[in-house]
């Protein structure tokens, strides 16, 4: 097998079983993302940064970070097999469990789902901001813009989060005198 | 409206929402494939920042009254429920309730196809500037304030959880559990790094048979006033 085949074969094999296990949406799984795309040689921990910025500033769910990983890693074949390994699997477990949910609707196993997959997501979505954050601990800057724009965040909910990023942009540089 | 995950949405979570499927089954004109292609794709390109349930629910409940308010509910509780991104799976639900199997898939590829090309393009943008010291920094900022985003959200999310600990709302049990549950998983994804797919397969077993076997005890004590 060449190499571009056995890395589109990489991108299945991470991206597929992920797809299922993304509770909550794409948050919960950036920290898996980002190492498997570490460890995989897809691409620099630099660019992978960047494609985590680009996928949260971009139109569009977050999740988008997935087919640009594919991107990076494969070009536009990547981008198809990234997005039908990441977004088909889920999308057919959820199209079946339509089909049969209208019987256990509102019923106990229902809110025993809801209660007891929502703190695995939240445990989850705070890993892959750590993840991101991890990769910067040299930079007290990067840390203090995070905790400052969460703290902005829960307080002004009515800010639109661009508004956040867009300032975090602007302080990065200012703050380490680049 | 505006929505943040985590945060109770103005039209609710509908426990009652068995009946509302055949109530409604005659609502509005049909919405064709094209028509569901276009409408996601533009819901995903002017979606910057999140918020797309919030205008899904807009273009489908309000405007072409293709579900009912309890039927968007009960689909919305059910696309956060499941894994995979929860936009996604809202479209899927929301085009299989108007065309079948085709226009779930329309739903889908409309809301990620156009908003896919366009990061596309902003990734070939930055890789032109990737070399100058003021690129990297900027998006090193960027990342950092998009990683307190997250943050939020996850402090959003378990609010509720903290607020049943002090004992502010009922109905929610056990959130010590939850609270031990949510750190668990934190430090085995975060701080030792273990695969995602075995902690979520190991952990959220657990966790729902505990959230089952204790609402269904926290029931039976109140004499399950719901209904």
């Amino acid at each position: 097998m060449d190499a571009d085949s056995r890395s589109l074969l990489g991108l299945v094999l991470a991206f597929g079983p992920l797809s299922l296990v993304s509770i909550g949406g794409g948050p919960a799984v950036i920290a898996e993302m980002q190492h498997q795309s570490l460890a995989h040689g897809w691409m620099t921990q630099q660019e992978f940064t960047a494609l985590f910025a680009v996928s949260r500033v971009a139109p569009g769910p977050g999740a988008l970070l997935a087919p640009l990983i594919g991107w990076k890693a494969a070009g536009w074949l990547g981008v198809s097999v990234v997005s039908l390994a990441f977004f088909v699997p889920s999308s057919i477990l959820v199209y079946g469990a339509v089909r049969v949910c209208d019987r256990w609707r509102g019923s106990a196993w229902q809110r025993a789902l809801e209660a007891g997959l929502a703190p695995i997501m939240i445990g989850l979505v705070f890993a892959s901001a750590y993840a991101v954050l991890r990769s910067e601990a040299d930079y007290a800057a990067v840390w203090a813009i995070a905790l400052f724009v969460a703290a902005c965040r829960l307080a002004l909910p009515k800010l639109h989060p661009l508004v956040l990023i867009g300032l975090s942009a602007a302080a990065f540089p200012l703050l380490n005198g680049t | 409206v505006r929505y943040r995950t985590g945060v109770a949405l103005p039209w609710g979570i509908d426990d009652d929402a068995t009946v509302s499927d055949n109530d409604n089954s005659r609502r509005g004109r049909r919405v064709n494939l094209p028509e569901l292609f276009f409408a996601f794709s533009w819901l995903g390109l002017s979606s910057f920042g999140g918020g797309v349930p919030a205008w899904i629910h807009r273009a489908f409940v309000e405007r072409r009254r293709l579900l009912s308010e309890r039927e968007f509910a009960a689909r919305f509780t059910l696309a956060r429920i499941m894994p995979g991104t929860n936009v996604v799976n809202l479209a899927v639900l929301v085009g299989y309730r108007a065309r079948g199997a085709f226009g779930a898939a329309a739903a889908a590829l409309g809301l990620l196809l156009g908003p896919t090309l366009v990061s596309i393009g902003l990734v070939m943008l930055y890789d032109r500037f990737a070399g100058s010291t003021l690129g990297t920094a900027v998006v090193k900022g960027a990342a950092a304030g998009a990683a307190g985003l997250l943050i939020a959200m996850a402090i959003n999310a378990a609010t509720p959880i903290v607020s049943k600990l002090k004992g502010r709302v009922e109905g929610l049990p056990s959130a010590p559990f939850a609270l031990l549950t949510g750190a668990a998983v934190f430090v085995l994804v975060g701080i030792v790094q273990i695969s995602t797919l075995w902690v979520v397969l190991c952990c959220s077993p657990i966790s729902i048979a505990f959230f089952f076997l204790t609402s269904g005890s926290s029931s039976a004590r109140t004499g399950n006033g719901r209904r």
